[in-house]
């Protein structure tokens, strides 16, 4: 399966997690994306902390992560160290061993697309007020929409651009996520080889990439059913 | 009977908008009667709605024709056009003549143009001092348009605005940018699940549009669980 690498954007990985850090009273944050089927990549974490959160949950298959991934909430644990947590005892047992008392998981999602979460942690109980909470989700669905902005974005900035590129296309620079054709194909695509909505943008995105075009070239021609990907 | 007078009008469509605005309401499905009604109430073509994304670009919403020429005028506004000045000054902006712009706005004005629009009037969606997005109405005539129509467009804009942030929310500045962020999903939803439908029942996005939105209604539903039922296969259209 396809995965989001080859992250060729101009934007430092670093920063998404950074403006966690400084926006919001929290000790660490990790953002990791999903590669389809196969391993998740961590785009960044602040500390050695945050980024072991994230792995010690991905090695063990358990974790507020997953119940983020899985029910594509946030996960909000601002007493974490306190109570029983049956759904993932053995990561629980874990966090017992480091200063985390608090833990604010939450997806990154678009549409029906998901492209990864974002980890909080804080050694404060309760870090995050309601208001501060708000603040974290929006932060994540922009960090969401930039995110898979640079993932498409492929292609874009190399003059490689092939001959066939719609004038329009060439003309409106802006963020590929305001092409309604993206989504659109991302749609047929699902229905065309069967798969999740995550799973049809990774294989338009791939489709582009191995073809050297850009993404929006490739949904264009998805729509106007002049492609079928395969 | 006899015909309506504009004021009875002009307050059934407020009742209409009003009524969208109840219990779980959807943002698209309000906005899409906004526009619907734009062009019914006042002298205008077509109408779009544009808000700003995470990145500060303006993105279409709604309009009155999902076909591709209308939408196409629109977004193409939302680099350099009437629209994103409307935006960024939280002013209205009115084009008589699109013609007479065309080395201010070339994209905008060939694009416009191009599709027989000749007049455009953008209103700001305003929250205290700061713009959302803009409400846009093409005319096919030049000119400026009616005080009292100008009027009735920035009263349906802050109906909009208003449907977008509800009023207990809009002290808190993150939760704007929950609730916006939330129209802008809703839309991608709907263009991936017109995707599936185009796909399945082989018609074209606009039809697929009209699928989405005739369901929602015969189902009592927000068009966006609409677009969940068909992304996840629960329903086909």
């Amino acid at each position: 399966m396809a995965e989001w690498s080859h992250s060729d954007g101009g934007v430092e990985d670093g920063v998404f997690c950074a403006r966690f850090l400084s926006e919001l009273p929290v000790n660490g944050a990790a953002v990791s994306v999903f590669g389809g089927a196969v391993p998740e990549t961590i785009v960044c974490a602040t500390d050695d902390l945050a980024a072991r959160l994230d792995e010690l949950q991905f090695d063990l298959g358990e974790g507020p992560r997953w119940d983020a991934v899985r029910s594509r909430l946030p996960v909000l644990e601002p007493r974490v160290r306190e109570g029983a947590h049956p759904l993932w005892p053995v990561f629980h047992a874990e966090l017992m061993h480091t200063a985390v008392a608090a833990l604010y998981v939450f997806p990154l999602t678009l549409g029906a697309v998901d492209i990864g979460i974002v980890e909080l942690y804080s050694t404060t109980p309760e870090a995050l007020n309601r208001n501060e909470r708000a603040k974290a989700r929006v932060m994540a669905n922009e960090t969401a929409w930039n995110l898979l902005d640079r993932l498409l974005r492929l292609q874009e900035t190399a003059n490689t651009d092939p001959p066939d590129a719609e004038p329009m296309e060439a003309k409106s620079a802006g963020s590929p996520l305001s092409r309604r054709e993206i989504h659109q194909a991302t749609g047929m695509v699902l229905v065309q080889m069967n798969v999740t909505p995550t799973n049809a943008l990774l294989l338009l995105r791939a489709h582009a990439f191995a073809h050297g075009r850009t993404v929006r070239a490739v949904a264009s021609d998805v729509v106007a059913r002049r492609l079928v990907i395969s | 009977m006899a015909t309506q007078t504009r004021a009875s009008k002009v307050s059934a469509a407020f009742v209409k908008l009003t009524d969208t605005l109840v219990g779980d309401y959807d943002v698209l499905d309000v906005l899409h009667t906004l526009v619907e009604e734009c062009v019914e109430l006042l002298d205008a073509t077509a109408a779009g709605l544009l808000l700003a994304d995470p990145g500060g670009e303006l993105q279409v919403v709604a309009s009155t024709s999902e076909e591709s020429y209308l939408v196409e005028v629109l977004q193409q506004q939302a680099g350099a056009g009437p629209c994103v000045d409307c935006y960024l000054s939280g002013t209205v902006v009115t084009l008589g003549d699109i013609a007479a712009y065309s080395d201010s706005y070339p994209d905008f004005a060939a694009a416009a143009l191009s599709q027989g629009f000749r007049s455009v009037h953008a209103i700001p969606m305003r929250v205290r001092h700061r713009a959302i997005g803009a409400l846009n109405l093409f005319r096919t005539d030049t000119g400026d348009v009616s005080p009292e129509d100008a009027a009735i467009g920035q009263a349906m804009a802050d109906v909009a605005t208003i449907s977008i942030l509800q009023e207990r929310t809009i002290r808190e500045d993150a939760v704007v940018n929950e609730q916006l962020q939330r129209a802008l999903n809703s839309r991608i939803l709907i263009e991936q699940a017109k995707g599936v439908i185009a796909q399945i029942s082989t018609v074209d996005m606009d039809e697929a549009f009209k699928r989405l939105r005739a369901d929602a209604r015969a189902h009592n539903r927000t068009m966006r669980e609409s677009a969940e039922n068909v992304i996840n296969r629960r329903i086909t259209l």
